[in-house]
């Protein structure tokens, strides 16, 4: 009935679904195994721990905490207060406030009795204008640095802390965030098990607070949120670190360390140029782009992962505001793997070029796209009467056992080593939420990567010719200006 | 020569036509009628049975005295000069059954075709027959065989073959190996989902009976380990034997394995949290329940953790005897097992040189430091430890370490020893060795700070600087500001006016110093500033 090409395509694209499929399936599988190997070893470790000495022995590094803040006058003074009482001997806190619209500043200001000093503000990083840094006349608050500053992202006011930051480590977080008491010590952890390895980073697990009970700053009390967003996100979540990030960080594959809870070494910030703040993707960039610096620099290092729950935040449970974050996602992803397209494959680039970077790119970066391409091709299918039931209907019940597996997995995997979802209320809600998302939540999440896709393209943001060019080597981005977009 | 909108034109010409392409539809051969009405005639008598197609024969008599009987033929109901067959599947035989009615002149027959019971025509006919041939639910092969060439009927003989391009046949096996695929990995899918869901279960409940039974342990423990505590005659724990503590516990308890993890975890922790004469009684009691065996056996284990957890447990008991089965693990590639091996010896061999400390092999991470400084701070307060050794490592990690307990211990007799070791150290153990001057106004040591204030290391320098703002004197600032005009660094140009200013406050003043330096001027209002004097 139809032409040959069009048979061949049809052929082809059928082939290659099939290939799609099958290496999700098998690669999905393999990182389950690994992540479990993964957390039992985290949890054997653990046994052999003792955190307490950390915050007084004179051998612990140094950390600085940096939050950036926009717009977040409701909150800020509150939320500076609880990162002030964290358990650590050494450390600072740099609120940066982003140049916002609302009280942050005055709050600030008037809660922390703050006054602008002569600091010498040193642009080793390049970030948008500091109108001036404040300390507090309090002694109670001498480990608060506030600086202020030109508005600028997220990033940009990322880098004005880190030119103010006087610590060994960074911990680069989100002010709104709901840190455990005890999260310094753990996370600065794999920094002091360092031997033959440089560890350059650490990411930690985020976990979901809507609908929980804090006191202190700790969650006391955990419940799975009302909307079915917001529990497909506890899931998600149990997924992307239970799973995902304890996988990579088996074979020292990991390129992403989440922009609200992440610890680096400060020397190398500063060696690679810190933040790049023309992509939104700004935290998995930093770590890509400091591991690049490693591997060409032929430094043996590891990038490490804490997956103690340490780190709570509010997440969206609208769709409005979902689909923001995951277009923004979805760019950030795509710009990232574009600044870096030279590591592609990139034997001297290790498990970062050959398996990490590929990985990406097929499996996160083209999912939605595929994903798509695979309706269409299913559509066609069934117009031109050229399908088998059989073959789809087994290729359906396969992907959609599977997606259930991988999920109930994750939640086996926090059952078993942290078990924070007691109630069985949440449990049957959690497993209604597996089965009910891969009809309800999944297409708007491929619909939402596609317009991330569709929004890279047109150039949303500005950024344009530097990200599709990409970096030659880790250290150009020190040629790029960050300042103007 | 094609300019560039030629090109595009071409391009866009090619992509409509490769578009195009896509939705030519091509003639099927079935398609066309392969069967006229004329030729189904021929058709049929040479095929077998087609499935859902039969023949009728019907008669009509003029004369009411015919009887058709003898062939088969039944009368109508209604008509007696009807008369009608039963029903054929084979056209031959009905044809035959035809001739057969030439014998009755006095009517004349006709044969009728009926598809699915109902009667159709001939075109009807030719039309179920492409349909059958188009999905290839019939194929008429004795035609093929029969009128092979015979002339005229080749265009039945090339509807009847059925027809497979090149392409087609491949698309067929594809087909048949994605299916082959699909299968092979939805068997492997569950068989791996199955298995990873069983073990996901077994750990999980094998977990939860641990939680269950450690927790029923502890219950069990805490009475018998309390009553020997807190006995009030000190003298009963020494008397009594093993098989006198053994009674006091649930019967056969102390053969189980997690029953003794629970009871010498208890006593570890109960020896965290208590002083004098309770310790000594803990550890009697670990010993003469002989749970010091069962710590030495875990050494054995090929499980990391287990040879760990046994390793702690001698080291929080200290079973000195276990020294030398302890020391086999110094240098094991396991970082755990490694460093708590390392601890364990530190604190059991009571060696004050600490020998074990000085020949590892293996970079001493932080975290290895910090435990080990918290041990050899204790052994110190005991009597002063020799740090000498280690700076005879061959591990540069070991030898800072080394210099670091000099600055934590106060161990200010060894300044000379680190002041002649400053020359050949490296800059990791010069860092180290700055500080020690600078924690102890080691003042001899001056001489090395200033060979070292114009190095290229960043780190260094910063030391440098840092002990002369404690230690300095006129000289050291005259150094400083030498230094100043060297360097373009904005943290050494802020740490060198800080150590002047610190020496000589007077120096650090706009105008004196500043010329046209910008930067300068920013660092001096910084220095000035008292809120920022510890930032």
């Amino acid at each position: 009935m139809y032409s040959i090409l069009f048979n061949i395509l049809i052929e082809l694209f059928g082939i290659l679904f099939l290939v799609y499929s099958f290496s999700i399936i098998v690669i999905y599988l393999v990182m389950a195994v690994l992540s479990a190997l993964e957390m039992r070893d985290h949890l054997r470790k653990n046994k052999f721990a003792d955190y307490k000495d950390v915050i007084t022995s004179p051998v612990s590094p140094g950390i600085s905490i940096i939050a950036p803040a926009f717009n977040e006058g409701k909150n800020i003074v509150q939320n500076a207060k609880s990162l002030l009482t964290l358990h650590y001997g050494k450390f600072e806190v740099i609120v940066i406030n982003d140049g916002s619209k609302d009280d942050t500043f005055e709050s600030m200001v008037e809660s922390f009795d703050l006054v602008k000093t002569q600091y010498a503000y040193n642009y080793k990083i390049e970030c948008k204008r500091v109108r001036g840094v404040y300390k507090s006349t309090n002694k109670s608050f001498s480990k608060l640095t506030f600086v202020d500053k030109e508005n600028g992202g997220k990033a940009d006011a990322l880098n004005a802390g880190i030119n103010v930051a006087q610590n060994e480590i960074l911990a680069c977080i989100d002010v709104d965030c709901i840190l455990s008491s005890d999260s310094l010590t753990r996370m600065v952890r794999p920094f002091m098990e360092e031997t033959n390895r440089k560890v350059i980073a650490v990411g930690g697990v985020i976990g979901v607070a809507n609908n929980c009970d804090v006191k202190d700053g700790t969650v006391t009390k955990y419940r799975v949120p009302d909307t079915l967003l917001g529990r497909f996100q506890v899931i998600e979540y149990f997924r992307a670190f239970l799973m995902g990030r304890m996988a990579w960080t088996r074979i020292n594959g990991l390129m992403l360390i989440s922009g609200a809870f992440g610890f680096f070494n400060r020397e190398l910030v500063l060696k690679v140029g810190g933040y790049f703040p023309k992509t939104v993707g700004e935290d998995m960039e930093l770590v890509v782009r400091m591991r690049r610096y490693m591997y060409e620099e032929g430094i043996a290092h590891k990038v490490g992962f804490v997956p103690d729950p340490l780190c709570w935040t509010e997440v969206p449970e609208t769709k409005n505001i979902l689909s923001k974050q995951r277009n923004r996602w979805m760019r950030g992803t795509i710009e990232t793997l574009q600044l870096h397209q030279n590591i592609s494959m990139n034997p001297k680039q290790g498990v970062l070029g050959l398996v990490s970077y590929p990985f990406w790119s097929i499996f996160e970066k083209w999912a939605p796209l595929f994903e798509f391409m695979g309706i269409i091709y299913t559509m066609v299918m069934l117009f031109t009467g050229d399908i088998s039931a059989l073959y789809f209907i087994v290729l359906f019940i396969l992907i959609y056992c599977f997606s259930i597996m991988i999920s109930s997995f994750s939640i086996l995997y926090e059952e078993i080593a942290y078990n924070n979802y007691k109630d069985k209320t949440d449990l049957k809600k959690l497993i209604k939420t597996i089965i009910l998302e891969p009809f309800l939540v999944h297409p708007q999440l491929v619909w939402w990567g596609l317009k991330g896709h569709w929004d890279f393209i047109k150039g949303k943001g500005g950024w344009g010719e530097m990200i599709r060019t990409g970096f030659k080597k880790a250290t150009d981005k020190q040629k790029v200006s960050s300042v103007t977009p | 020569m094609i300019n560039e909108s030629g090109l595009r034109s071409i391009k866009k010409l090619l992509i409509t036509l490769v578009f195009f392409n896509f939705f030519v539809f091509g003639n099927l051969v079935a398609q066309n009628s392969s069967i006229t009405v004329s030729g189904l005639h021929s058709v049929l008598e040479n095929i077998d049975e087609v499935p859902g197609l039969e023949f009728i024969l019907y008669f009509k008599t003029l004369d009411d005295t015919t009887d058709l009987t003898l062939l088969n033929f039944s009368q109508h109901a209604d008509s007696v000069n009807f008369w009608f067959s039963d029903t054929i599947p084979l056209y031959s035989k009905a044809v035959e059954l035809h001739g057969n009615l030439s014998r009755f002149p006095e009517g004349s027959g006709s044969i009728r075709f009926l598809l699915f019971k109902r009667e159709v025509t001939e075109s009807g006919v030719v039309e179920y027959f492409d349909n059958l041939i188009r999905n290839e639910l019939f194929l008429p092969t004795d035609n093929v065989k029969n009128q092979f060439g015979i002339e005229g009927e080749l265009v039945v003989l090339g509807t009847n073959t059925p027809f497979r391009p090149f392409y087609k046949l491949k698309v067929k096996i594809l087909s048949d190996v994605k299916m082959l695929l699909l299968l092979a990995s939805l068997s492997v899918f569950f068989f791996v989902s199955v298995l990873m869901v069983l073990v996901m279960f077994v750990i999980k409940s094998k977990k939860r009976r641990k939680e269950v039974l450690t927790l029923r342990f502890k219950q069990l423990c805490y009475g018998p380990i309390s009553d020997l505590l807190f006995d009030d005659d000190p003298e009963r724990l020494n008397q009594l034997e093993k098989k006198d503590l053994v009674t006091l516990f649930p019967k056969g308890h102390l053969n189980i394995d997690l029953f003794k993890d629970v009871i010498i975890q208890e006593i570890i922790s109960l020896n965290k949290n208590m002083k004098g004469d309770f310790k000594t009684r803990l550890k009697l009691i670990y010993r003469k329940l002989e749970l010091d065996r069962h710590s030495i056996q875990k050494l054995s284990s090929k499980r990391w953790d287990t040879v760990t957890s046994g390793i702690v447990e001698i080291n929080e008991m200290d079973v000195n005897e276990a020294a030398p089965m302890v020391e086999k693990y110094a240098s094991h590639e396991n970082f755990y097992i490694r460093s708590n091996a390392v601890a364990t010896m530190l604190n059991i061999s009571n060696d004050k040189t600490l020998k074990v400390l000085a020949e590892q092999q293996y970079p001493l991470s932080r975290w290895q430091q910090m435990k080990y400084y918290r041990i050899i701070k204790f052994i110190n307060s005991q009597g002063k430890v020799q740090v000498n050794l280690l700076f005879e490592s061959e591990n540069e990690t070991v030898r800072v370490f080394g210099i670091k307990l000099v600055r934590y211990l106060g161990l200010v007799d060894r300044l000379p020893l680190l002041q002649k070791m400053y020359e050949s150290a490296t800059i990791n153990e010069k860092i180290e060795i700055l500080k020690c001057y600078d924690n102890f106004n080691h003042l001899d040591g001056l001489d090395d700070v200033y060979k070292d204030l114009f190095t290229k290391d960043k780190a260094l320098l910063l030391n440098a600087v840092m002990v002369l703002k404690n230690l300095g004197s006129e000289v050291s600032t005259l150094i400083l500001l030498e230094r100043l005009k060297k360097t373009d660094d904005f943290e050494s140009k802020m740490k060198i006016l800080e150590a002047v200013n610190a020496l000589n406050p007077e120096l650090v003043v706009e105008g004196y110093l500043t010329e046209n330096d910008e930067d300068i001027k920013i660092l001096i209002a910084h220095i000035k500033d008292p809120l920022l004097s510890h930032v």
